[in-house]
């Protein structure tokens, strides 16, 4: 199945809930980018469903529009990684189940505006919904291994790359803006007590920044990349969020995103825990 | 040889001597990994000529995101010292129009601001004009002309054999620079002004004489901005964008204050000690980024305050555009 | 050039605890420049006020503008600069630098009687206007002169310890205000928004000032305007965050008006054309 048929089916689909009256608003994708890229597009009629899209270009992460609309009936037009999104937070109490309707589509990466396979999109495994109300599949598209493989990294090289990379930041945290997992209120960075930000925006701020959000995200991130993608400065945010979340996927054989039941394991204790990586616990291997 | 030009080799040497200098800081714009930077150099060879435009504006060479402002110690406040010489090298007849801006914001009106004065006198801008327009640029459309900004020191247009460059418009600080290297020392700049771009388009402006109020409710906001993750990178990047804050930063014997970079789109940007922000919402606080820029500041200052160098619509997260959401007011005002 | 930015070492020469109740604690702070450099300012304006590493914060002035020996500025205890600031003590030094924003335009004035409703702390930013009107060398410029000053409960009226003097000045009359019943308490209960539809007042040549909570203001202009006084003869000030103070920080923009620069006092007539984003 074609892009093309996939939209004419997420069109009808859309349509139908609308005019059955099953929820208020539908979150899609529209024209309105530059270089073709598509945008959040949202609509509460049925004729509304006509300026859909569906294609390639379809990058932006539409779960934080879902949270946003989280006190009303919501239609999302949701790929793997934006259901693994809604998923996390219905697991974590952020979204109600019944609040949301998931059109699952399946999804083989989207690309950049050259046309190449975007980085987090040619390392992702999960191409199709995991949970959904409705699917819109493509039956050319199979889950399974990604097709970029990660090399094996050591703490001494990973360091030095991580102040590599966050020597780009400039701290306006639109990585934390567009990211499912930052609902907080107000983010540690914004807080006045404690202070956690520097005034200069030097390396200490951003490690604090970007540390500090990782840890936050340990075993909460489902490999979307809007942080990445949203990054002015092409600061590769998702490298250290990697590690985080293959550690906990090591130690305690936890995915975020996979199904709304299971308790996400940040939010369970176990006085049996290994306290693998903590201090006085078990190394990591 | 005409007295205009200015040869690819000539300028590669100035700007060596100039980013060696050190007394004076050399911004240009720098490949950064994949993105095209704007910022501090010391290694001439790391400057990236080329027609794209960086994804940063050159503004923090004359507001940069955290300036020390004072120190206050035991003895007293001082005022922290600053005695460099700044060249902004590659910058954007956009980015020269955005200085203009930031100028008359921070120079005119009942205040001076004497940290701006301090860095803007003694910097020289050399801004190169724009070959091509760029995916989201605006320029045009807002009455400028991507060739030329005579608010820039040195003016240079690539020559089409691209073995150089012709300077079209060269201020005092900038006829000063140049008459520091002698292969320079007799530029003059060949004659040209501002060429009035897109004749029979529509302005990308605000009449000054709407009220206020009357933009708030003339269009949809809730529409046009709900798509707005309100991350405000956009004025981060902004050349124009001018917004602050002051932040204390204490060790055991003194205290730092700094001037850093605020911005509209965070909530906290308004909100009272009680609890009450008069912009709660990411729909007003858009709405304000908009209006401020195109209507309020023009009506205080005199400028509108986007020269569209189209930054943010390129860099926004979510594909906000700025520029379709002035065109809609202007399409039902009447 | 003048730095507007760099402030003025300023000692803490007496503070005065003004309200009693356990929800609402404010200070006034006495202070003088340490080189004894006299505040020149006029009623309605606000100073800067800093503690190196808390932060910067804007208050009004509630002294006499006359008073040239001193300033004082009244502080509620509400968040982290403020928390600091009450901790401070008699000698301590603090960095100020103003004075900023506009006046209440004290000669437009002259001639007609006033009426001034405050709400709890918004008595501070008047105090300095009623200290002027009640001069002796000022008295005779303004005709009678009204006060409804509201608070919470009868132990939060700030400047409690002058209403008596106010009183006996001529052609003065002074209501004072709680919310509710309290044992003893002889004086006025309600809010003011009621309380001002039972007064005297006579709106033919008259100028009201308002200050309080939004809310307080909002309901007591439009009891007030409901009763016959024009917009035009209603003031009240402003409160935005003001980082800068000199119109360059761009937080207290509202419309093409900046409240350091443009304000904080307005006239509601003028509010009334803005974005009612305050």
């Amino acid at each position: 199945m074609s892009f093309d048929a996939q939209r004419e089916k997420i069109k009808e689909i859309c349509k139908d809930l609308l005019e059955k009256g099953l929820v208020e608003t539908v979150i899609g994708y529209a024209e309105g980018g530059i270089d073709g890229a598509r945008i959040p597009y949202m609509f509460g009629t049925p004729e509304g469903a006509k300026a859909l899209c569906w294609d390639q270009r379809c990058v932006v992460n539409l779960c934080t529009y879902a949270y946003e609309k989280r006190d009303r009936k919501t239609g999302v037009v949701a790929k793997p990684c934006d259901v693994r999104g809604i998923v996390n937070y219905i697991a974590e109490n952020q979204l109600n189940r019944e609040n949301v309707y998931i059109i699952g589509v399946d999804c083989d990466g989207m690309v950049g505006a050259d046309g190449e396979k975007l980085p987090w999109c040619a390392e992702c495994s999960v191409k199709k919904p995991p949970v959904y109300d409705v699917k819109v599949e493509n039956p050319d598209i199979t889950d399974g291994e990604s097709a970029k493989k990660e090399e094996p990294s050591s703490m001494p090289g990973d360091f030095a790359k991580f102040q590599t990379e966050i020597s780009k930041c400039i701290l306006c945290y639109s990585c934390r803006q567009a990211c499912c997992g930052c609902y907080c209120p107000v983010c540690f960075m914004d807080r006045g007590v404690p202070n956690w930000q520097p005034a200069e925006p030097g390396q200490g701020a951003k490690m604090m920044y970007h540390l500090g959000r990782a840890s936050h995200l340990a075993g909460r991130c489902v490999e979307c990349g809007a942080c990445e993608r949203v990054c002015a400065s092409g600061v590769d945010v998702r490298y250290i969020i990697k590690e985080a979340t293959k550690f906990i996927e090591d130690v305690y054989g936890f995915r975020a995103g996979f199904d709304t039941e299971t308790e996400p394991v940040m939010a369970a204790y176990d006085p049996g825990d290994r306290e693998i990586g903590f201090l006085g616990g078990e190394k990591h291997e | 040889m005409n007295n205009s030009f200015v040869s690819k080799e000539t300028l590669n040497k100035i700007l060596k001597e100039l980013a060696a200098a050190e007394d004076v800081l050399l911004y240009a714009p720098v490949l950064n990994g994949k993105v095209l930077d704007f910022a501090e150099i010391t290694d001439a060879e790391k400057i990236a000529i080329s027609d794209d435009i960086s994804y940063k504006s050159p503004k923090e060479a004359f507001m940069p995101q955290a300036e020390n402002l004072m120190t206050f110690s035991e003895g007293g406040v001082l005022e922290s010292a600053y005695d460099k010489k700044t060249v902004v090298f590659g910058a954007k007849p956009c980015d020269a129009e955005a200085l203009r801006v930031l100028h008359a914001v921070l120079m005119t009106g009942k205040f001076q601001d004497p940290f701006f004065e301090r860095r803007f006198e003694n910097s020289v801008l050399i801004a190169v004009g724009c070959a091509s327009e760029k995916p989201g640029c605006f320029c045009t459309e807002r009455g400028f002309d991507k060739e030329f900004s005579d608010f820039s020191d040195i003016m240079l247009r690539r020559d089409e054999g691209g073995t150089g460059y012709t300077v079209t418009h060269l201020s005092g600080k900038g006829r000063e620079l140049l008459s520091e290297f002698n292969e320079t020392k007799g530029i003059e700049a060949a004659k040209r002004t501002a060429k009035a771009q897109g004749t029979g388009m529509k302005k990308l402006e605000l009449d000054k004489s709407i009220e206020d109020r009357e933009l708030f409710d003339i269009i949809d906001w809730d529409k046009a901005t709900e798509i707005c993750q309100g991350c405000g990178m956009c004025t981060f990047i902004c050349p124009s964008c001018h917004c602050f804050d002051f932040k204390d930063v204490s060790t055991f014997s003194e205290t730092k204050r700094y001037r850093c970079w605020d911005s509209c789109m965070y909530p906290q940007f308004t909100l009272h000690a009680s609890g009450h922000n008069p912009r709660a919402s990411v729909k007003e606080r858009f709405r304000q980024r908009v209006l401020h820029k195109y209507l309020y500041i023009n009506k205080i200052f005199g400028y509108t305050a986007c020269t569209g160098c189209g930054r943010c619509i390129r860099s926004c997260p979510a594909g906000m555009n700025i520029k379709k959401i002035v065109e809609s007011i202007m399409e039902v005002l009447p | 050039m003048n730095n507007p930015y760099l402030p003025v070492k300023t000692e803490i020469i007496d503070i005065v605890q003004e309200t009693f109740s356990v929800e609402l604690d404010v200070k006034t702070f006495k202070l003088r420049a340490a080189d004894g450099a006299p505040m020149i300012f006029q009623p309605g304006q606000f100073v800067e006020f800093s503690v190196p590493g808390i932060g910067e914060c804007p208050f009004g002035f509630a002294s006499s503008p006359l008073e040239k020996g001193y300033f004082e500025i009244t502080v509620k205890r509400t968040g982290k600069v403020t928390d600091m600031i009450h901790s401070l003590r008699v000698g301590d030094f603090v960095w100020v630098r103003g004075p900023f924003g506009n006046t209440f335009p004290l000669e437009a004035m002259e001639g007609s009687d006033l009426f001034f409703v405050a709400g709890g702390l918004g008595l501070a930013p008047l105090r300095p206007f009623i200290l002027h009107a009640l001069d002796g060398q000022n008295r005779a410029k303004y005709g009678k002169i009204q006060m409804l000053l509201a608070a919470r409960t009868s132990m939060d009226h700030i400047f409690a310890y002058e209403y008596g003097e106010w009183r006996g000045a001529k052609d003065t009359a002074i209501d004072l205000a709680i919310d509710n019943p309290e044992p003893g308490w002889n004086e006025k209960v309600g809010f003011p928004h009621n309380l001002v539809k039972g007064m005297e007042l006579d709106f033919s040549n008259m100028h009201a000032i308002l200050c309080g909570p939004p809310i307080m203001i909002k309901a007591v202009q439009s009891s007030l305007t409901e009763m016959g006084l024009s917009i035009e003869r209603l003031y009240t000030t402003l409160e935005m965050r003001m980082t800068c103070g000199v119109g360059k920080c761009g937080k207290c923009n509202i419309g093409k008006q900046y409240v350091c620069i443009d304000g904080p006092v307005f006239c509601m007539a003028e509010l009334a054309k803005m974005p009612a984003e305050y």
